[in-house]
């Protein structure tokens, strides 16, 4: 009612008035019924997955909430994933399909339907199979969503081409594994057997592993009642959160975690606190000396004691020697100690080194195939078709190289090298690519070097984006596809392999698609049907949704686990279940499907004695200190022989014979290091209101981003809490806000990744500082992985 | 018009306006006669079906008009509205009449199903009304709807009939 | 009648944030714009503070939640010139928006700065009208509001618990900030249920209340942090 319509009403214009002033100065909140449901799914915005609870009155979504029955996440979330409601309500959502108009980056659109988008990418496809060069076809995703991926391999596999590049991963870990242990994939930290969690630089409680499960093992770590809760110990050059909550702290210099995991195995060794059984039984190369691939490797024992000592570590770290006593100390005399690394010290120089050294320092506790230590990590045993039968053409394209350099320009083990991309595609080299898809990343925003990706794409003929929300990513593509949000859509996610026990939990709609969105699953099925041939014959004739029953079924057929239910329900299942009865639970197919439904989630938490012998790959049967196929690996990438030692300290430092590498802290003299918060997860949740108000709440920080800095640094270069500062590298420069606090070393400043979008829906834009800007394209050549540390220097900036 | 003189028309207005009752005038999809469904015994719940569960009674939808008015007894201009309502699948845009302030947070449960709270205490003779309200009223016609409810609460000797503010004011 | 209280253990606490989002989301609090937000009128009913004490590497770190104390003795009701804001008969202190007249008395008052004020009138951001809480108004501009130890999820503990006849339990009513904590740090329940967790938590040795020597006899405690034994 407009106020004229209200004015002609005459003599009561006075009552007229209050009511709209009660619908104008008190907005009316939708108001019916009240007839209140709860649809249990799963947040999507991380690869954890917590379960969530979709509150819907009269038919609106109006709350989220943790899901209490969640075997996971047990009702805990995390603030990007409770504000997970404004990205599906967002204004600035895709609503169809759109073609670009005018060049690329010029941001001007026009909506299009989705059989002439999906014509419009098929149709060149087609064509590189015709042509014999399938393996043109680059996919870039970041790999969050086993399933998905499932989908996107098998997919990739009948058409033939090898350019599956995720960048969700951490490959020094992974490799490092693999050449240890052989495994396939990383081990789980079982976090809630161990007394003692030594950190480097993991923020456990913020954006690494799964936060809000390693939150809720924490709580049972520190319960009031516990009789002895554990310890958390903290390696790192900043004070994070995480830092700041744990009891035990060694403020490193950047880039020194390899250093002193090894000064800590060094204490472990004098002290006598090694697990020397574990280390006879389980592992070669820790005392005598070897060859192996035309190179000798000292005995491990030997090599630590050799070069860590405390008293040289304390020299380089700048730790007390007392603390780092102190340290070792406590790690090697808790009965159940285990050391984690988070994705920073891995994306950093030498993080293979990094990665090397944490996993001796977990063998050399024996922490290793047993509670509290590293186990096998979870999967869930879904039901899923034959791996397909590649025809003639896809078996010549799936046996060109990567174009990531993967495997080939990395180490062997190496599966993923999206750092080496933009710069292969910018080259055309190995091969050029003809069509690209992008989908779950922004690299544009999120990778150093990321503002080429535009440009290096420019020699590729297709480029597509599916999407939630035009990004950076999108200005690269001609095709945008409209991405349903995850309230939106169907899924199933087993355990990420993080977590040490099998588990799948089941996202279902809470609304129907608001817009002419689909599922990313949807509608790379769509396309596969319609490239024809063999990837048509590879993906379900239904749609996504239809087929998730089908694979439901393997958690049934596996007559294991039980459905999420209360707590008591799922004791007396565990408690008659390990007494040899088996639960009676749905019979039926369909019946086990309405019931994973309306439970949210399935779990097995195996009881079997944990050993270490279950963490070998096929053919191993020891964990090596000095792993020749990596040793050799090592050498082929380097071009000439490597030195052993340099998988722990890093070819440069092992060049040098240990000495320090001289830095050259001329122009550029403070360290910078990058960090995430659970606000903006890195860029991808920075789209909604809330978490851009939130960004930095603990900070007193909101619609911004900041530069902690130290406060004698800032003393000294006249800036105050809050003046605006340059911040400038060799590769870029911003300006942002200063934030004095003794969470940084003096000559290192901090700032968080996130901020800074040129284009990521209207309250985004323009919000903050990209930090990533600041960081050259720098690619670690044994790992492929993303070098994000480097060197700047900070001025005040007037006005 | 400037805020003093502001103040003072509204004064005014109010000790003119109190006595009056409101007045915003209202139409409804249909001209729908209460009196005479009351009187051929249909339950208050029927069409204001969440009255016994739900915060608001609720409106009915057109479906559940078309329970009983699915075959023609005899044609009205009113049934006629009411099949153009259903077939052309727009459904029938009830305004609402009792306009709750939007911080005034009301459960028909509680009353209805819980207080056993007759629907007449409230509504008073709606059931006897042949024709839609006119204009948007308080529940209780007159001047302010909570004091009628505070009067209702204060007689009452119900301990859940409190008189506390945070029960209502959200 | 229950006597609410919450005890938050600071030792399990790890500053994550996940209670300041799910208040904010609960309660239809204001998203403040970046040009307010310059001007200190940012709105959390629950918050965290930090300290930094001590220098690198040395710092100490203390990060807590600050939210209202539901105190006994409410320094802020008493100032209140239009009983806006009250000690309830269900032992939570309310705060009644149309009764409010803006007059930040009890801004003042408090001693733990846990009142808000709507310096604006609320407008959810573009598109997200739809997504607001049907529970919780949303506040005109010029009044004062607060933490309600989410009031209205008791109100509907009550509606059920009456339907069944029962009273109300402890599983029934949850703040939304105790249900996400992901580090079970937060306990919520009647204080003076002594076999509740809240009221044994609130009484073990480790439990400390803020500014206790005010008087003001708050129903929010903390359980400090524990040191480790290395």
């Amino acid at each position: 009612m407009t106020a004229a319509g209200l004015a002609a009403a005459g003599s009561s214009w006075f009552t007229n008035r209050l009511f709209a002033m009660a619908q104008e100065g008190t907005l009316r909140v939708p108001r019916g019924a009240g007839q209140q449901r709860w649809v249990p799914t799963l947040c999507r915005l991380c690869p954890a997955g917590c379960g969530i609870r979709v509150r819907m009155v009269d038919g609106l979504p109006v709350g989220l909430e943790g899901d209490r029955a969640h075997p996971v996440s047990a009702g805990g979330l995390c603030p990007a994933g409770l504000a997970g409601l404004q990205e599906l309500v967002h204004p600035d959502r895709l609503r169809t399909p759109l073609r670009r108009e005018g060049p690329r980056g010029s941001g001007r659109w026009t909506p299009t339907t989705w059989e002439h988008a999906l014509e419009s990418i098929a149709a060149p496809l087609r064509q590189l199979r015709l042509d014999g060069h399938p393996e043109r076809f680059l996919v870039l995703e970041r790999g969050d969503s086993p399933l998905t991926r499932f989908w996107l391999e098998r997919v990739m596999r009948a058409y033939g081409s090898p350019n599956l590049v995720l960048d969700g991963g951490h490959e020094p870990w992974r490799a490092a594994w693999t050449y240890v242990a052989g495994a396939a994939h990383p081990p789980a930290a079982d976090l809630v057997h161990s007394d003692f969690i030594l950190s480097f630089g993991h923020e456990l409680f913020e954006t690494d592993g799964h936060p809000v499960w390693q939150s809720k093992v924490w709580g049972r770590l520190r319960a009031p009642d516990a009789q002895r809760p554990a310890v958390l110990a903290y390696v790192g050059p900043r004070v994070s959160p995480t830092a700041a909550r744990a009891d035990l702290r060694a403020a490193i210099p950047p880039g020194h975690e390899a250093l002193m995991a090894l000064g800590l195995a060094h204490i472990l060794i004098t002290e006598n606190l090694i697990d020397r059984s574990f280390l006879e039984r389980w592992t070669s190369g820790y005392h005598e000396p070897g060859t192996g691939a035309g190179i000798s490797w000292p005995g491990f024992e030997g090599f630590i004691r050799q070069r860590y000592a405390p008293e040289e570590v304390s020299r380089r770290t700048g730790v007390p020697v007392s603390e780092i006593f102190r340290l070792g100390r406590a790690f090697g005399n808790a009965r159940r100690p285990i050391a984690i690394v988070g994705p920073s010290p891995l994306h950093a120089e030498d993080g293979l080194a990094v990665a090397m050294a944490v996993v001796a320092l977990n063998l050399a506790v024996g922490s290793v195939g047993r509670a509290g230590g590293y186990v096998t990590g979870g999967g869930a045993p879904f039901a899923l078709p034959e791996t397909v039968v590649a025809d003639e053409v896809a078996r010549r394209g799936l046996a060109s190289p990567r174009m990531d350099g993967a495997g080939s320009a990395t180490l062997a083990a190496v599966a993923q090298s999206p750092a080496r991309l933009i710069a292969n595609l910018a080259d055309g080299k190995p091969y050029p690519a003809a069509v690209a898809l992008i989908h779950g990343t922004n690299p544009a925003h999120e990778w150093a070097g990321g503002r080429r990706l535009g440009q290096a794409l420019s020699g590729v003929g297709t480029v597509v984006s599916v999407a939630t929300i035009l990004d950076e990513s999108t200005d690269c593509a001609d095709l945008v596809l409209p991405e349903s949000s995850f309230l939106e859509s169907w899924g199933l996610l087993p355990s990420p392999s993080l977590m040490p026990f099998d588990y799948a939990g089941i996202q279902q709609p809470a609304v129907e698609p608001l817009y002419q969105s689909r599922c990313f699953e949807d509608a790379w099925f769509a396309l596969a049907r319609r490239i024809g041939g063999p990837p048509a014959a590879a993906v379900p004739a239904g749609s996504y949704a239809e087929w998730l029953p089908e694979a439901a079924q393997g958690l049934l057929a596996a007559g294991r686990g039980t459905l999420a239910g209360s707590e008591f329900q799922g004791r007396i299942a565990d408690f008659m279940e390990s007494r040899g009865w088996k639960v009676a639970g749905p019979a039926s197919p369909a019946a086990f499907w309405e019931a994973l439904r309306s439970s949210g989630a399935w779990v097995d938490v195996p009881r079997a004695e944990r050993s270490p012998a279950d963490l070998l790959g096929p053919g191993i049967e020891r964990y090596r200190f000095w792993p020749a196929p990596l040793l050799a690996e090592a050498a082929r990438v380097a071009g000439s022989p490597v030195a052993a030692e340099a998988i722990y300290m890093g070819p440069k430092a092992a060049a040098l014979g240990g000495a320090e590498r001289d830095d050259d802290a001329g122009a550029f003299p403070m360290h910078l290091l990058l960090f995430d918060t659970n606000t903006v997860w890195g860029g991808r949740t920075a789209l909604t209101p809330l978490m851009l108000e939130m960004t930095g709440h603990r900070e007193d920080i909101a619609w911004d981003s900041w530069l902690e800095i130290h406060p004698d640094t800032a003393r000294r270069l006249r800036v105050e809490n809050g003046d605006r500062v340059r911040v400038e590298s060799a590769a870029g420069s911003l300006v942002t806000r200063a934030r004095l606090a003794p969470v940084v070393p003096p000559d290192a400043v901090a700032m968080l990744r996130g901020l800074g979008h040129r284009r990521f829906g209207r309250f985004a834009t323009g919000i903050g500082a990209h930090a990533p800007s600041l960081v050259p394209a720098q690619v670690d050549v044994w790992t492929g992985t993303a070098i994000t540390t480097t060197r700047v220097r900070v001025t005040p900036a007037k006005a | 018009m400037g805020r003093g003189a502001a103040c003072v028309s509204l004064v005014v207005l109010a000790m003119a306006v109190g006595a009056t009752g409101c007045g915003r005038s209202i139409a409804q999809p249909i001209a729908f006669n209460h009196r005479l469904h009351t009187y051929n015994n249909v339950p208050c719940l029927v069409c204001h079906a969440t009255a016994a569960s739900g915060q608001g009674a609720g409106l009915p939808d057109v479906t559940v008009c078309r329970r009983c008015h699915e075959d023609v007894l005899y044609e009205s201009p009113e049934k006629a509205k009411l099949r153009l309502a259903s077939e052309s699948g727009r459904g029938l845009r009830w305004v609402p009449v009792y306009a709750l302030r939007p911080y005034v947070y009301f459960s028909h449960r509680r009353h209805v199903t819980l207080g056993r709270v007759p629907c007449r205490s409230c509504h008073g003779d709606v059931e006897d009304q042949v024709a839609p309200f006119q204009a948007a009223v308080s529940p209780f016609g007159g001047r302010s709807g909570m004091r009628a409810c505070i009067s209702c609460h204060d007689e009452s000797h119900s301990p859940y009939a409190g008189v506390d503010c945070v029960n209502c004011h959200r | 009648m229950p006597r609410w209280g919450m005890v938050i253990d600071l030792d399990r606490c790890t500053a994550c944030g996940a209670c300041v989002a799910a208040c904010k989301v609960e309660n239809n609090v204001q998203i403040v714009s970046p040009e307010e937000s310059e001007r200190g009128r940012r709105m959390h009913w629950l918050r965290l503070l930090a300290e930094a004490q001590g220098t690198y590497p040395n710092a100490r770190i203390r990060i807590a939640p600050n939210l209202c104390m539901m105190c006994d003795n409410p320094p802020c009701t008493k100032v209140c010139p239009v009983h806006a804001t009250y000690l309830g008969a269900d032992s939570l202190v309310g705060q009644i928006y149309p009764r409010c007249i803006g007059c930040r008395y009890c801004m003042a008052a408090c001693p733990y700065s846990v009142k808000v004020f709507n310096w604006s009138h609320a407008e959810p951001p573009a598109g997200m009208e739809a997504i607001q809480n049907p529970d919780v108004s949303m506040r005109p501009r010029g009044v004062v509001e607060k933490c309600t130890f989410c009031h209205h999820r008791l109100q509907a503990a009550k509606e059920n618990a009456r339907a069944e006849n029962r009273p109300v339990r402890e599983a029934d009513y949850q703040p939304t900030c105790i249900h996400c904590c992901p580090p079970d740090a937060m306990t919520f329940g009647d204080l003076d249920d002594p076999l509740s967790a809240v009221s044994q938590l609130s009484r073990s040795a480790r439990a400390t209340q803020a500014l206790e020597h005010l008087g003001t006899e708050p129903k929010v405690y903390f359980l400090e942090r524990r040191d480790a034994q290395v």
